[in-house]
């Protein structure tokens, strides 16, 4: 129970990359997620807007959230935008809590979400 | 109603509390919200224990005690540390910045959801041990994020 790390796998679509996270989003999600890729770089010519499906994670605490922070950063340097689906209503309300929702879109399912790309 | 959990000072650890919690309150359909808001924050709460209480030292430990009557639901967190200064009006300051225009983005969050889930908080000393505590109340909760 106690160890959960986060697993990423990646999907291409047409228009985007999706990031299908699995377990938990906390200090040792760092270095697998913010060193996936160069973000400040964007993506794909063509698909670059990152999808992020948040469906199997379970927790996220506040190293998480930071992790977050500076990946949304990084994406917006790169002129990617962001949209995340899957959150529960609690990890979305934290999200807004700390002024994520500045940097990327919650949607609720990826339905949703790829209509925003 | 009491409870209480003598944790290891490791990361990972506060979810024994999380797991505890979520099981106790299940029968509480209609608090829900509020049980995944007691559960973040005594998650955030042992977590600042760990790392800035305990400095990650492995011989120390963080207590958590619950102590329940009717709706009202108290958690004291408690390290081995020389504590913080902490004052709601510091944590509201924090939760006003946007994480879009914070340059210090990596640090604080915790503290801020505490403040924002919990009904009140407050920090002292007891023995020598520096706690915090957070007081919830089992009812559905407006929040103005």
């Amino acid at each position: 129970m106690l160890e959960n790390n986060l697993q990423i796998s990646i999907r291409e679509l047409e228009r985007c990359i999706i990031l299908d996270l699995q377990g938990d989003l906390n200090i040792q999600a760092e270095e697998k997620l913010l060193r996936l890729r160069d973000w400040e770089k964007g993506l794909v010519p063509g698909k670059n807007h990152l999808l992020l499906n948040f469906t199997d994670v379970q927790y996220i605490n506040s190293y998480g959230i930071a992790i977050l922070i500076r990946l949304a950063r990084a994406c917006a340097k790169g002129g990617c935008p962001i949209t995340a689906y899957g959150l529960t209503y609690h990890y979305a309300k934290l999200l807004r809590m700390v002024g994520l929702t500045n940097l990327l879109r919650i949607c609720t399912d990826q339905e949703e979400a790829l209509r925003t790309v | 109603m009491h409870k209480r959990w003598r944790l290891d000072t490791q990361f990972g650890q506060e979810k024994i509390v999380m797991a505890d919690i979520k099981q106790l309150f299940s029968a509480s359909a209609p608090f829900n919200e509020r049980v995944d808001d007691m559960m973040t924050a005594v998650a955030e709460a042992c977590l600042n224990a760990f790392e800035h209480g305990n400095q990650m030292r492995a011989e120390a430990h963080v207590l958590v005690e619950m102590t329940g009557q009717n709706d009202k639901i108290l958690f004291r967190v408690t390290d081995e540390g020389t504590g913080f200064p902490y004052s709601p009006a510091m944590a509201r300051e924090r939760a006003a910045v946007p994480a879009a225009k914070n340059d210090s983005a990596d640090r604080g969050w915790g503290v801020m959801l505490i403040n924002n889930l919990a009904d009140s908080v407050r920090t002292g000393f007891e023995n020598d041990r520096f706690f915090m505590e957070m007081h919830f109340l089992l009812r559905e909760r407006v929040h103005h994020a």
